[in-house]
């Protein structure tokens, strides 16, 4: 399986106030070539900061303080994070090569400029086409992506839009380049569920009849198994489980990752089981330094957890997970607390 | 436990001792103002005597400043005219907040149509050019030390006005006022008693800045020759020797001093009013932030403030 | 606004009839006055004896018609008055409003986009100072800097002899408005920096990144072009600072515009031209306000009205 992207031991700080906050831990993780791969965590895990850094659009205090974050082409590889941030050669990669697909549309679009326009930028930027080819071309890929009446929208701004249809627009921007790999962040969080399962119709057929590859960023599980080829798991700026969607989604083997997906409500659930929850809160990223990021919360924790280095264990077909209290079979010990509602 | 607790008064204190800004400002201003007060001691020279065989020389070790037109010492003249240009300062800007504060407070806790009123009153004040209202003021008040205190605080009370509102406001609905109301305490309890004491920061921010933005008020107004007659010396009125051309050519000392003078003490205030205000309210840290108020006050005279999304 | 300008000349008007100076002498033009017959009849007809409030309608009446009275003063008829000064503020004021405006915006934009880089910190210097600063000062120093120890420009003024077009005075022009133009700059950088910093952090900033735009791109087209709106508006509420710092510049440059007017009115209480020129002022506020509403809605898309695509 060739990859078009790999991140390993990928490092991220942020400098607030008078310290330094370790966003992201040692991630690690492989999208390879034609696939959907999906982050999932909690608010605050770091998968937006993961995209962000991918393409070096971290805000002006983040930084990648060690790690490699590769990509791959037809034999060339490139260190993404070598890279001048806004130098010819990074921006060379966005948009054309790396697309991105925002969450918040009404803010992510520039409300005084027509979204035609804001379309076809990217492609302007990077074809040096005239005006009007661009035009045309825009006007052609909102027809594809379903917006109706192209022609006329074209010269709507933002703010006319639904939140859906701008949504649409967004995939434009990100896809008009047709770029090898598009990363949409949490794009669909903020819409209804009937317009959510329209939008990753498209982003699905969208990787299926190009081959492109995808990461999708989200905390929702019911989504991931519908769309998703692998999965990655984090918590707390670390990846803790990756591999196939059926790897993790079915026989999951990190203890956050089984607490994840046993409090995801199910319609077809019996409503006499209580719904589990998963106790304690997320901790703040200055408050976790050593061990594992979940030994607070974790039925099976031990003392070693809370202040040894936790060692990445592979499983057949590259399933990976960090844990300390996996033994060589994958399997995790009784438990020893009560964490979970039962 | 003997654990040491340090009230609020001193954790302020001590934070403002290591604002730089703050501690210079406030060393400047006593500076200035030691020297205002003791302006007899300091100056050989009476400020009004005129002799007639020294006039308009410039500085030298018998006159630190020179002398004016009329044989006067300027250094004496700097340090009587910091005295009232000071002392106006300091007066309008706490009756001006005084008007502003009791206003705000009615407009901010009762609400309603007072609140409506008073807006649109302060409105109409604050869309104005201020030194033009002034002008008017003075035109059917006549100049005059008293005169200038009271009608720059009658046309200075809005800033304050809508701070000390919009305090009121969001307190309001803060819980200690709902459970004063509950134990049936009178409205003016509640606003004196409680909501103030909890808005004396802004309030005590926009004091030390407004005393700056009327000083620099009087030396604009002064210098028409509309604002403290010659008579009782001011910055201001020393300044106005500069309308005369010759002045400005030859004379550079009789306006020059004047004019540092202001622009050291009003600096050392507006630093220090900064510095309060990083002090006071960490909320509005920022540099542009505590920098805005400071701007907004000033064009309160030269101009106008209406109340946008700043 | 409306109210305001109603409120104002509302003031003065009733102020005015307090005056011991007989306000028929404003009215009418000096020979008929002449005549104590006919002054009765005047007096009668000209509503002298009817309640003040319609006399104050009345009067507003005239202006409407354009009749705005006489000066008490010299008896000019205060139109003929405007005519002759207001070219010359308005000279002054536009200049110096386009110079700061430009610069401010430009500045700011600089400032804002390398934050604490050289540009942002002479900004925020220059903030700090200027309001400090007197503004009439900068105008005495830049007089006596330039145009009288090296007698680069005219020493004030706006006219020489022999000059006749306006490439001719604009020497005259530079230094009050170069003095105009740095007070307004100092207050309005502050506006431009903060809406650019405010802009750099929106998400629309991200998604122009992401395209893989050149910074520069994404500097003018979206974070400029998106600040521009907010700041307009704060420019705005800001014009009256220039009317009151025009005052100040014509008296330290002996201009001869409508500044110098009022301050020569209010020397000698001629309640007429402090009237109309206030009356003036505040409908000039009131049309600039609307001039910069419909700035904004050219600029901000999302304040024109339009139906929702779904």
């Amino acid at each position: 399986m060739i990859n078009i992207l790999e991140l390993k031991d990928v490092n991220v700080s942020f400098a607030v106030e008078s310290s330094n906050l370790h966003i992201l831990r040692d991630v690690s993780l492989q999208v390879p070539r034609g696939s959907f791969l999906c982050i999932v965590g909690e608010s605050g895990c770091g998968k937006s900061v993961t995209a962000q850094a991918i393409v070096q659009l971290l805000p002006d205090n983040g930084r990648v303080d060690s790690g490699s974050i590769k990509y791959f082409e037809d034999g060339k590889t490139t260190e993404l994070n070598e890279l001048e941030k806004f130098g010819t050669q990074m921006r060379s990669f966005r948009g054309a090569k790396i697309g991105m697909i925002f969450q918040d549309t009404l803010s992510s679009l520039n409300p005084a400029h027509r979204v035609g326009r804001q379309v076809a930028e990217t492609l302007r930027q990077h074809l040096k086409l005239s005006k009007d080819e661009a035009k045309v071309r825009v006007i052609e890929l909102f027809r594809k992506l379903g917006i109706p009446d192209p022609e006329r929208r074209y010269n709507a701004y933002p703010h006319e839009f639904s939140g859906g249809m701008r949504q649409r627009v967004m995939i434009a921007i990100a896809t008009i380049c047709e770029p090898d790999l598009v990363i949409a962040d949490e794009p669909t969080t903020a819409l209804d569920v009937t317009i959510q399962a329209q939008i990753m119709t498209l982003l699905k057929n969208l990787q299926k009849s190009a081959g492109k590859s995808f990461i999708l960023i989200t905390h929702n599980m019911a989504l991931v198994s519908e769309v998703a080829d692998h999965v990655a798991v984090m918590y707390l700026g670390r990846v803790v489980e990756y591999g196939s969607v059926n790897q993790v989604l079915r026989s999951p083997r990190h203890p956050y990752t089984q607490a994840l997906l046993q409090s995801v409500p199910s319609l077809e659930a019996d409503k006499k089981i209580e719904l589990k929850t998963v106790d304690g809160q997320t901790p703040s990223p200055a408050d976790v330094t050593t061990g594992c990021e979940f030994a607070e919360r974790c039925i099976y924790a031990i003392e070693t957890c809370k202040n040894q280095l936790i060692p990445l264990l592979t499983f057949e077909g590259n399933h990976q997970v960090r844990c300390n209290r996996i033994d060589e079979n994958g399997n995790l010990p009784k438990p020893n607390k009560v964490g979970i509602n039962v | 436990m003997n654990e040491k607790v340090t009230s609020t008064s001193r954790l302020l204190l001590n934070n403002f001792v290591t604002n730089v800004a703050g501690m210079c400002g406030l060393l400047v201003i006593f500076l200035v103002i030691t020297a205002a007060i003791f302006a007899e001691q300091i100056s050989g020279y009476d400020p009004n005597l005129m002799d007639g065989m020294s006039t308009s020389l410039p500085p030298s070790t018998d006159h630190l400043m020179g002398t004016d037109q009329l044989g006067r010492d300027v250094f004496s003249r700097v340090l009587y005219g910091g005295r009232n240009s000071i002392l106006i300062g300091i007066t309008a800007s706490f009756f001006g907040n005084l008007i502003g504060t009791v206003l705000g407070a009615i407009a901010g806790y009762l609400g309603g149509k007072i609140d409506t009123l008073l807006i649109r009153v302060s409105e109409i004040f604050m869309t104005f050019p201020q030194l033009v209202l002034v002008l008017i003021f003075v035109t059917f008040m006549g100049q005059g030390v008293s005169n200038v205190i009271i009608i720059f605080a009658i046309t200075g009370w809005m800033t304050t006005l809508r701070l000390v509102r919009s305090e009121f406001l969001s307190l309001r609905e803060e819980a200690f006022v709902e459970a004063d109301r509950a134990f049936g305490f009178s409205k003016t309890r509640i606003i004196f008693r409680h909501l103030l004491p909890n808005t004396m920061s802004p309030i005590v921010v926009a004091f030390t800045i407004n005393t700056a933005i009327y000083i620099i008020a009087e030396a604009g107004l002064s210098f028409l020759g509309l604002g403290v007659p010659v008579t009782t010396p001011t910055w201001g009125n020393l300044l106005s020797a500069a309308q005369a051309p010759v002045v400005v050519e030859q004379y550079w000392w009789l306006w020059v001093f004047p004019a540092v003078a202001i622009i050291t003490f009003v600096t050392g205030v507006n630093f220090v009013g900064d510095g309060l205000r990083d002090v006071l309210d960490p909320r509005q840290r920022t540099k542009s932030k505590s920098m805005t108020m400071s701007a907004t006050l000033k064009e309160k005279f030269f101009g106008s403030r209406r109340q946008a999304n700043d | 606004m409306i109210p305001m300008a109603l409120a104002i000349s509302a003031i003065i008007f009733f102020a005015s009839r307090l005056s011991p100076i007989d306000p028929l002498n404003s009215l009418i033009s000096p020979d008929a006055a002449s005549d104590p017959t006919n002054l009765a009849i005047l007096k009668e007809r000209l509503g002298f004896n009817d309640p003040i409030f319609v006399q104050y309608f009345n009067w507003l009446l005239e202006i409407s018609r354009g009749n705005f009275g006489y000066s008490i003063q010299s008896g000019q008829p205060i139109s003929e008055i405007l005519a002759l000064r207001m070219p010359a503020t308005l000279e002054l004021v536009l200049a110096a409003l386009i110079i700061s405006t430009t610069l401010s915006l430009l500045i700011g934009l600089v400032a804002g986009s390398n934050r604490g880089g050289l540009t942002d910190k002479f900004s925020r210097a220059l903030a700090a100072i200027g309001i400090s600063v007197p503004d009439f000062f900068i105008g005495l120093a830049l007089l006596n800097i330039l145009a009288y120890r090296v007698s680069w420009f005219p020493t004030g003024q706006r006219i020489s002899p022999g000059q006749v077009t306006f490439v001719d005075r604009l020497p005259h022009l530079i230094l009050p408005v170069a003095t105009l133009s740095i007070a307004m700059l100092a207050v309005l950088i502050r506006y431009t920096r903060n809406s650019v910093l405010d802009t750099i952090n929106r998400d629309f900033v991200k998604t122009a990144r992401s395209k893989g735009l050149p910074e520069w791109k994404v500097m003018w087209s979206h974070v400029f072009r998106n600040s521009l709106g907010p700041v307009m508006v704060l420019i705005a509420f800001r014009l009256p600072l220039l009317v009151g710092g025009a005052v100040l510049v014509e008296a330290v440059f002996q201009w001869p515009g409508i500044g110098d007017t009022i301050v020569e009115a209010v020397t000698v209480s001629d309640y007429p031209v402090i009237m109309v020129v206030s009356l003036l002022i505040a409908v000039a506020i009131l049309f600039a306000s609307f001039l910069v509403d419909i700035a904004k809605s050219i600029l901000d898309p999302r304040v024109r009205l339009g139906a929702t695509i779904e």
